[in-house]
């Protein structure tokens, strides 16, 4: 219950470290939860997960 | 099958100007991007009788290059301090509730084909200038040169969390620069 709370929780600030960190290492299963289930109601965190990976792309 | 040679005569003129723009991606610093060619050139001028003529020329040059670069972000690491405490700067405003203020502008780029897209590169080039050098370094290292997260880890001594913070906030610089100063104009 306290991790389906704390997913539900979350909020851009929280996530968007999450984003640039998942670029560099596989995530532990609950943050990556966390970063799914936010990228399920948050569009804007995913425009910011795509800018990232453009910019990974393009360099 | 005819075996690749060498013609160092025509290397300034076929190859500075792709050698200068490869370095200077890397370094930041024109001068330091002049040496190293320069380097380079005079390294290959030497040692053109270790050209085996198995890959091209443009490749055994590049491929020296490489390594002078690598080795001159070596010899400089000492100068790069990499401290987390100002990685952690908020370039991204949020309000009180922990969402942004403002709307990631889409850029309409797919990031798969970014690969591609030799204008988008410069103009990303351009802003990886504006960076300090110890964002400049670790972006380069990571998305430039590809170097693993341990590997970097192992060359500055730091800890991988500590990396991964520090990563984002060149990111998230050149994105805030690349949509304020190009992609918006769309």
């Amino acid at each position: 219950m306290n991790l389906f709370m704390s997913i539900f929780k979350m909020t851009c600030k929280d996530v968007y470290p999450l984003i640039s960190e998942e670029m560099d290492h596989s995530l532990s299963f609950s943050r990556r939860a966390r970063l799914k289930i936010h990228f399920a109601i948050c569009n804007l965190c995913q425009i910011y997960s795509k800018q990232l990976q453009t910019l990974r792309n393009l360099a | 099958m005819s075996e690749e040679t060498l013609e160092p005569e025509k290397w300034v003129e076929n190859y500075a100007d792709m050698l200068y723009r490869y370095t200077l991606v890397r370094v930041k610093d024109p001068d330091v991007a002049d040496e190293l060619v320069q380097a380079t050139l005079f390294a290959a001028l030497k040692s053109q009788h270790t050209f085996a003529g198995k890959s091209t020329e443009k490749t055994w040059l590049f491929g020296i290059l490489k390594h002078k670069t690598m080795d001159h972000f070596r010899s400089t690491k000492k100068n790069i301090n990499l401290n987390i405490t100002d990685a952690d700067a908020n370039l991204i405003q949020f309000d009180t509730t922990g969402h942004m203020t403002s709307s990631p502008n889409n850029w309409n780029v797919d990031p798969e084909k970014a690969t591609e897209n030799k204008e988008l590169a410069q103009v990303l080039a351009k802003f990886m200038n504006g960076l300090s050098e110890k964002f400049h370094r670790l972006f380069v290292l990571k998305e430039i040169e590809g170097l693993s997260s341990e590997e970097i880890c192992k060359e500055f001594g730091i800890k991988p969390t500590n990396l991964w913070v520090m990563l984002h906030r060149p990111r998230n610089q050149l994105k805030l620069c690349m949509e304020s100063n190009w992609l918006t104009k769309e």
